[in-house]
């Protein structure tokens, strides 16, 4: 459903927009903002935050006017650098208890996890703005326009961003022992 | 998509052949994030879960929204509903309803504050409202720009003043502080106010100030012979403010350059806090003084020593800078001043200070004044510094001073 069709209905507090809402863009936020903290029960927390408040301010009035991905993405985001400032560092970027390497996997998982946890830590090094943009647009696909909405800013500060989060990712990723790295350079 | 994205950033480096080779490795990153699987799947429990307290939440909002909106509110949603209104301009609704709460408000709240200070206009210093009062002259005195016009509405106000001291005075209460208080610092503010402006109309405005205060004094007299204990204190007090505030407006009148320069900020005025009773019949300040015993022949009675004098006169302190009052021809005391005022600053005798037989006007005079001796008297016979006015026979005996003979 258009989303511009679906804010009226949701002003409205339908429960069939919302639950349409909440089935097309909770496992965005949940790929997002795992992105962001690294971390299921955050992750989970953060999202369930994000829908309660975007509820909240249907009821008092607010909430999106025109574009309700970029609101939740905006909202999302806030919270999560909120939740992340409140935690130490340490709490994120670990590896799942279910995802502890065994013995048992093949090299080659093993080594495709140790790609991700990099990737990770390199991605948290970003500044916020150029997390959004890497995640937003490499990982969950989005366009420029799209990105830009999420970030209140105009398409060519998103390129600005992306150039500049692209290339301090590239530094650390030289500076790590990262194989897919080194193959492709 | 990510593949999408990362063709774009192909197309973008195809497109600027000579950047190929400082942007390949960021390609070579970005294809790396969007080959990269990163997140986990969430549990389908945990979705569910989650999706059933969102929609939860969702009925309880509808329902208490339901509770809140009122009859006006859903008659008025029906309608735009019949009238086919776009749902856009429905979903304003929430944001004009503010809009009118926040209006009714204001009107509520000016209503109620404008309806307050016009009860509290005749509210007299035992109401509550009396404090509103007060607060509402000094905004129309704030607002008013024009001198005269402030002199003239800041007396306009002792006027008020002096109605309240009437009133509570007339039921046979004592006057609260507070109403003594403003009515100084109103008398003050108007003499203050008459400092400010050119001379003619300075002179104008004590002349009217003068006038008015002379009148009041007048019409709180008449009340005070039928006031008793409290209320005759009050009374007196409120005389004595008005008296003295006349009182610095005549030195106004006979010499402006010293009126100018004393400012009220150092002139004494009266106590409110402590009884001051004035004289029962107001005579205007003149340069007169307090009647002593004469020292006459006749022997000093007992009455010499009980020599009437005001039970307290009002003190009267030089304003400094003012002129020093003239000496007054004998006899003058207790006259009724002429139509050209006299200096300031005399302590003012009282109907029963008048000489009566026997007892002549001088205390306090300077020796050597010229005041010319009486026959048979001996000028600076050092028997008396104080002259006699009075003359004498012509074999008048030393003057007694109380002794009897």
């Amino acid at each position: 459903m258009d989303e511009r069709a679906l804010l009226p209905l949701l002003q409205a507090l339908d429960e069939k927009a919302l639950e349409v809402a909440y089935n097309t863009f909770q496992p965005l936020l949940y790929r997002y903002v795992y992105h962001l903290l690294g971390n299921l029960e955050a992750t989970e927390d953060v999202v369930g935050e994000t829908f309660h408040r975007l509820l909240r301010a249907l009821d008092a009035g607010h909430g999106p006017r025109q574009y309700l991905q970029a609101w939740l993405y905006r909202v999302a985001h806030n919270l999560a650098i909120d939740y992340f400032r409140q935690r130490s560092p340490e709490s994120f970027y670990t590896l799942e208890e279910d995802r502890l390497i065994s013995p048992e996997e093949p090299e080659e998982e093993v080594q495709r996890r140790w790609t991700q946890e990099q990737l990770h830590h390199a991605l948290q090094r970003l500044t916020p703005d150029q997390q959004i943009v890497v995640v937003l647009k490499f990982l969950e696909g989005l366009g420029n326009e799209q990105v830009a909405e999420v970030l209140g800013k105009p398409v060519g500060a998103v390129k600005s961003l992306q150039h500049r989060a692209l290339a301090r990712m590239r530094r650390m990723l030289e500076a790590s022992d990262l194989p897919l790295w080194e193959e492709n350079r | 998509m990510r593949k999408r994205s990362a063709e774009r950033l192909d197309q973008l480096i195809e497109d600027k052949a000579s950047e190929q080779g400082r942007l390949a490795p960021l390609v070579e990153v970005a294809k790396t994030l969007s080959q990269q699987s990163l997140v986990p799947p969430q549990p389908a429990a945990d979705v569910e879960q989650g999706r059933r307290a969102f929609l939860a939440e969702a009925a309880e909002l509808r329902q208490k929204r339901a509770g809140r909106r009122s009859y006006r509110s859903r008659l008025i949603a029906s309608r735009r509903e019949q009238a086919g209104w776009p749902a856009e301009q429905r979903v304003r609704g929430p944001q004009l309803a503010w809009a009118w709460r926040v209006a009714i408000v204001l009107v509520l709240l000016l209503g109620t504050a404008s309806g307050t200070v016009v009860a509290a206009q005749h509210a007299g210093p035992t109401s509550l409202l009396y404090t509103v009062k007060l607060r509402s002259e000094e905004v129309r005195l704030a607002l008013t720009a024009d001198p005269r016009e402030r002199a003239d509405l800041v007396v306009a106000l002792c006027e008020r003043r002096v109605d309240e001291v009437a009133a509570i005075t007339g039921a046979g209460q004592a006057v609260p502080e507070a109403v003594l208080v403003r009515l100084r610092e109103l008398l003050e503010k108007a003499l203050d106010e008459a400092r400010l402006l050119p001379e003619a109309e300075m002179q104008q405005e004590l002349e009217q100030f003068s006038a008015t205060w002379q009148a009041h004094v007048q019409a709180l007299e008449v009340g005070r012979a039928q006031s008793h204990d409290q209320a005759r204190l009050s009374l007196d007090r409120a005389i004595a403010l008005l008296m003295q505030a006349d009182e610095y407006a005549s030195l106004g009148l006979v010499d402006p350059g010293a009126f100018r320069q004393a400012g009220s900020a150092g002139l004494p005025w009266p106590a409110v806090g402590t009884p001051t009773p004035v004289p029962t019949t107001r005579s205007m300040p003149t340069a007169t003084r307090t009647p002593e015993p004469t020292q006459t022949e006749r022997p000093a009675s007992p009455r010499a020593a009980d020599t009437p004098r005001p039970s307290v006169p009002i003190t009267r302190t030089p304003v400094p800078g003012s002129p020093t009052p003239p000496p007054q021809p004998t006899g003058r005391s207790g006259q009724t001043p002429g139509p050209e005022r006299t200096a300031p600053y005399t302590q003012m005798p009282g109907p029963d200070q008048t000489p009566g037989p026997g007892q002549t006007p001088g205390s306090g005079q300077p020796p050597g004044s010229d005041q010319t001796p009486g026959p048979g008297q001996t000028p600076g016979s050092g028997q008396s510094p104080h002259p006699t006015t009075v003359p004498g026979p012509p074999n008048t005996p030393e003057p007694t001073h109380g002794r009897k003979p």
